[in-house]
């Protein structure tokens, strides 16, 4: 009896383990770190600063995420997009606000192929919504204000997130979150600068936090 | 006996003429007044509001020194704006005065009292002739116990005898020229850097023209002097084979056709506050007084700004 | 006489007459009586549009999108009921119904219907600058029935007038006799005229005037529509002077005039009474030289106020500074030259008053002849106790025509007969032009109306801009403009008059009258016509600008006054669009005026009917092209 009771309790604790450890396999972990930014001078005031830094990882092996069912929002005010920089997955909606005192229009230049696309011309309180389905890098211009500037990356994976460089300390922190465990490759997307050294590969543990350091510097440095 | 009246009649006519016109004009009419009459004057020859009196005489060759009008906190005034050619306009935003439409030959009265103290900006705001972009001064309300302060009167400098035009085929320099000579400058700033205040626009001071390159994508050197070399060459930009040597090019020329579009056909100051007065400097439309050759010209000048050693991180 | 003979003669005549008008109008049609759409871009600068003529045609409808190359201009289409108000560098452009008075409306285009034929005009409605009242285009509907009409008459008036004169079986007519003695006829009248104060009462506010027009020319706005000094004197008393004090007043303007007041009074120290030595005194002043005793220096001056008269009648102190210098002029000529020596050969305004009186229905004569070549004193023209020998040093006992007679009435006063009068006669009754000074100030005239009619009436901006020396200061095309002025009133008019005078003789076959002779004495055909071209100009000022007048009568200065309370009417044309039923009018009456005293003096000049009538027909052809060329100018 004694030895019936011992083996069921093994076989429980064995099934548990072997239900626990699948379990722990999922349970999502993150990347984080600081971005510094090397042998240059960024401005980060004003309508089109150079302050946001887009971090994304990229899976080895390629997965399904859906995109999210939220829309993501970018605004028009005193004559500019807020914001300037916006990372979005493939598939998600974006709508396009007016809330300035002007009409405004919306054009795209994908940076890749160079084609664009006008969304059209709609006066204060009005909106437009708009589908990224390709992935890319879309400038987001104005035809009736060409000042108007803006960058909307289009990313494959939803494991992004924007920093902001501090002007004091000339770095960013960020942390990527929801990340499943497994091998990523690490980039930093600037305006201007590049990634020192190129992507990364990065590897993420199930519940633990990967701490990547990158460092963006000016092209010529980047090698 | 008749002979001496007619006399008298004859003298009395000489003097009386004169006497009542200057008597009525100099002494009558200010009276009626309870508080101090500034009468300014439109002068579009010589893009100036002046506080001389301007007649028939001196309007062809004096030069009106542009007027600085003083004011002391808290007191009440009488403008009289007359013009002594074509219709102006004057307008003082920041006062809340104006926009006040100078129609020649009639007098338009506007009672004022100065509340706040401080140096304010008065414009035409009507165009009204070559001079008219330079045709602005200063109202000064000095609070009681303190000197007034002088700044100095905005002259125009457009009739410089320097001034020569160049030909066409030197668009970089034909829009030079026009940028001076028909008043962007005024507004756009010299050499196109812009930080010329508008009261109550949205972004503060005139767009500046020096980054315009970028904003028609041709942050290349190569790319821009590949289009300025198009410029220079075609006639016109409509319809060109498609140049293999400019990166973008049919953005480029979007781009640029929306730039063309928008100094041809003007656009309205969009104000930050709306309930607010209109800003004061407006973009005009400029399609009737020069053709596409000398707007190209002009935006071949704002191209040739871009600064070449600019990598970009430091200006926005 | 009302014989049938008569009767169908001049029934004839006028059917004629309205048959043409009425061929010109309806053959050739210009075709489709339009329903299209008509789309113009009219640009407005200093100081024409561009286009400045537009041709629709009836029932079309009219799109106008409107703009401004430099300054705020108006745009008023006469007959349209629309006003606008375009501001540079804007693509909209304010709009208001004129009718309603109501605000001015932001919008893209004017929008409407060709309902009516005939020729309106657009001007400009917002003061623009020194040449503002003359800017103006015009807008053709076809078929342009008014222009058609007038051709029509022009060509009908001289087939009907040849008709006329060969089928006139009665002596060689004299222009016409009768004379009523507005002396005896209104006692009030001859009162008025004899009293010693009677010219002092006209000239003391004629000179009272002339002060406030030349203080406000020099102290006054230096905008001219708004100055007294130019919309009293080109506007109002222009329009005056020709329309009314000439042909019914004769030189009663010369009684008027302010110019000799100082002069006269400095020569005779006195205003009003008659010296006791007004027979003797004129020993101490000069004759003014034989050579220069007609009226050639005039018409020179003339031609000089002509060539610079753009700038002249829209700047204020350029009238202003003209006058003082005419005041100034003709008071030291009078210190050294006797009686009205700068009234008679050198006051440029006397020029066309003398050839043009001849026209005039009043005179100052003698009442019997007789009794004049019996008088022993002569006080009519060397002076008397009752009055001066007469200024003008004329004769009054034998004065023949009104030419220098400047109707001071001295001589109604001097007479000891009392056989000086005032007479009411006929149009155009003298016909005689004795000199031939006058025969080319004859020809002067009517070119000077054409070129200004050109200039000042018509659309083309750069013939503006040519005149308008001060301010364009476009050399090369103001020595063209004077050059056209000078070169068209002095050789190439009178050319053409010279060879049609040499054809008529050649006509006439008669070598026993010389060119000269013709040239002379037919130029008086240039003289109801070019008073009623003159008039024909005119109406159309005073008609677009009238409201200039009741505003400066309340502001005078441009100071801002408010005397009457009209000082801030608004520009309002009187009815423009009617302008051409007035000149037209007027010009075909000049022309059967013409024609009928030419042909008096061609009978007077031949004994044979046929070769008098032949000797005129080149010369007639030559005023009815005139009157078409006017009506070209005013209607089509």
């Amino acid at each position: 009896m004694k030895n019936f009771v011992f083996r069921l309790m093994m076989v429980a604790a064995a099934w548990g383990l072997a239900v626990s450890v699948p379990a722990q396999q999922n349970v999502p972990g993150a990347v984080s770190g600081v971005i510094r930014v090397e042998r240059a001078c960024v401005k980060t005031g004003g309508a089109k600063s150079y302050k946001d830094v887009v971090v994304h990882l990229k899976p080895l092996t390629p997965g399904l995420y859906p995109p999210p069912a939220e829309h993501a929002v970018m605004d028009q005010q005193g004559l500019v997009f807020i914001p300037h920089v916006m990372a979005v997955q493939k598939g998600t909606t974006v709508d396009f606000l007016n809330s300035d005192h002007d009409r405004h229009n919306v054009y795209f230049l994908y940076d890749d192929t160079g084609d664009t696309l006008d969304i059209g011309t709609w006066g204060p309180g009005q909106k437009v919504s708009h589908i990224f389905d390709k992935t890319g890098l879309v400038i987001t211009l104005c035809q009736l204000h060409l000042e108007m500037a803006a960058y909307i990356l289009v990313l494959e994976y939803p494991f992004f997130r924007v920093g902001e460089i501090d002007a004091e300390t000339l770095s960013a922190t960020y942390e990527i979150r929801g990340v499943p465990a497994g091998n990523y490759v690490l980039e930093a997307w600037h305006k201007k600068l590049k990634m020192k050294g190129g992507a990364v590969e990065v590897s993420v543990a199930a519940g633990e936090t990967t701490r990547m350091d990158i460092t963006i510097t000016r092209a010529k440095y980047a090698k | 006996m008749k002979e001496k009246w007619a006399v008298i009649c004859v003298l009395f006519v000489l003097l009386a003429v004169p006497l009542m016109v200057f008597y009525y004009q100099g002494i009558y009419r200010p009276s009626r007044y309870n508080v101090k009459v500034i009468t300014i004057t439109g002068v579009g020859s010589r893009g100036t509001w002046t506080l001389k009196t301007v007649n028939g005489l001196n309007y062809w060759w004096e030069s009106f020194a542009p007027a600085t009008i003083h004011l002391r906190l808290d007191e009440a005034v009488v403008f009289r704006f007359l013009s002594a050619d074509v219709f102006h306009q004057f307008y003082v935003p920041e006062l809340g005065i104006g926009p006040v439409n100078v129609d020649p030959g009639y007098v338009r009265e506007v009672r004022f009292k100065a509340t706040k103290a401080g140096i304010f900006h008065y414009y035409c705001t009507s165009m009204c002739g070559g001079c008219h972009f330079y045709m602005q001064g200063w109202i000064v309300i000095t609070p009681p116990g303190e000197k007034p302060a002088e700044p100095r009167p905005i002259s125009c400098s457009l009739c410089l005898p320097a001034f020569e035009r160049p030909s066409e085929a030197e668009a970089v320099a034909l829009g030079e020229y026009l940028y001076q000579s028909m008043g962007c400058v005024t507004c756009h700033g010299l050499e196109g850097r812009g930080g010329v205040h508008n009261y109550n626009y949205i972004k503060g001071t005139v767009p500046a023209h020096r980054r315009t390159a970028a904003k028609i994508f041709l942050t290349d050197e190569e790319d821009r002097q590949a289009f300025l070399e198009l410029i220079r060459n075609r006639a016109d930009l409509v319809n060109p084979e498609e140049p293999t040597d400019i990166s973008r090019y049919r953005l480029v020329m979007s781009r640029f056709e929306a730039a063309v579009e928008l100094i041809e056909n003007g656009k309205n100051a969009v104000p930050l506050d709306l309930a607010g007065p209109e800003p004061p400097l407006q973009m005009p439309a400029w399609k009737h007084k020069l053709n596409h050759r000398q707007i190209y010209a002009i935006m071949a000048y704002f191209i040739s700004l871009f600064p070449t050693e600019d990598d970009g991180l430091t200006e926005g | 006489m009302l014989s049938v003979r008569n009767v169908t003669r001049w029934t004839a005549a006028i059917f004629i007459v309205l048959a043409s008008a009425a061929i010109f109008s309806l053959v050739p049609d210009s075709g489709q009586a339009g329903e299209a759409v008509r789309r113009f871009d009219i640009k407005a600068n200093q100081y024409a549009y561009d286009p400045s003529r537009i041709v629709v045609n009836r029932g079309d409808e009219v799109h106008i999108r409107l703009a401004s190359r430099d300054v705020v201009h108006g745009f008023f289409m006469e007959g349209h009921d629309m006003d606008a108000f375009i501001y540079p560098g804007r693509l909209l452009f304010n709009l208001r119904r004129t009718s309603l008075d109501a605000a001015y409306v932001p919008v893209e285009e004017l929008v409407f219907r060709a309902e009516r034929s005939g020729k309106y005009r657009y001007r400009c409605s917002v003061t623009c600058g020194t040449l503002h009242p003359f800017m103006q285009g015009e807008m053709i509907v076809e078929p342009n029935y008014p222009y058609r009409a007038g051709m029509g008459a022009s060509i009908g008036i001289l087939l009907a007038g040849l008709l006329l004169m060969f089928t006139d079986s009665r002596e060689p007519p004299l222009p016409g006799r009768g004379r009523l003695d507005l002396i005896r006829a209104v006692p009030a009248l001859g009162w008025l005229l004899r009293r010693r104060w009677f010219q002092f009462a006209f000239m003391l506010p004629g000179m009272a005037f002339l002060l406030l027009f030349i203080i406000a020319g020099f102290w006054g706005s230096p905008i001219g529509n708004r100055n007294i000094v130019i919309t009293f004197v080109w506007i109002l008393w222009w329009f005056l002077l020709i329309t009314v004090l000439l042909p019914f007043g004769s030189r009663i303007w010369c009684m008027a005039c302010p110019f000799p007041f100082f002069g006269e009074w400095i020569q005779r120290k006195r205003l009003i009474s008659v010296r006791a030595d007004a027979r003797t005194m004129w020993k101490k002043f000069r004759k003014w030289p034989a050579q220069l005793s007609n009226i050639w220096l005039q018409n020179l001056l003339f031609l000089g106020l002509c060539t610079i008269s753009a700038v002249l009648v829209t700047r204020p102190v350029t009238t202003a500074a003209v006058l003082l210098g005419l005041v100034l002029v003709a008071t030291a000529i009078a210190a050294v030259y006797r009686h009205r020596t700068f009234c008679n050969f050198l006051c440029p305004v006397s020029g066309f008053l003398s050839l043009y009186s001849m026209v005039a229905v009043v005179e100052v004569r003698p009442r019997d002849a007789a009794a004049c070549r019996d008088c022993r004193s002569k006080s009519c023209m060397a002076g008397g106790e009752a009055g001066w020998g007469c200024p003008w040093t004329l004769n009054p006992g034998r004065l023949e025509r009104n030419n220098y007679c400047g109707m001071c009435m001295e001589c109604v006063k001097a007479c000891p007969n009392d056989n000086m009068t005032l007479n009411l006669r006929p149009f155009c009754a003298d016909v005689d032009i004795k000199g031939t000074d006058e025969a080319w100030k004859a020809l002067i005239m009517v070119s000077v109306a054409l070129v200004y009619s050109v200039t000042l009436l018509g659309t083309w901006g750069t013939v503006k801009s040519w005149a308008n020396i001060s301010e364009v200061g476009d050399w090369a095309g103001f020595l063209i403009y004077a050059g056209i002025i000078w070169i068209g009133s002095l050789a190439v008019f009178p050319g053409i008059w010279a060879l049609a005078c040499g054809l008529g003789r050649h006509l006439a076959g008669s070598p026993r009258i010389a060119v000269k002779t013709l040239f002379r004495r037919y130029a008086y055909l240039l003289v109801p016509l070019g008073l009623t071209a003159w008039v024909a100009f005119s109406v159309p000022l005073m008609m677009v600008n009238w409201s200039y007048i009741q505003a400066t009568a309340s502001d005078p200065m441009g100071w801002g006054w408010n005397l009457l309370g009209t000082a801030d009417l608004a520009w309002k044309p009187l009815w423009p669009e009617y302008m051409v039923y007035v000149q037209l009018p007027m010009l075909l009456i000049g022309l059967v005026f013409s024609l009928m005293r030419g042909y008096a003096i061609a009978c007077s000049l031949w004994r044979n009917r046929r070769s008098a009538i032949l000797s005129l027909l080149p010369p007639a052809v030559v005023c009815t092209a005139i009157v078409m060329s006017f009506v070209t100018l005013f209607a089509g």
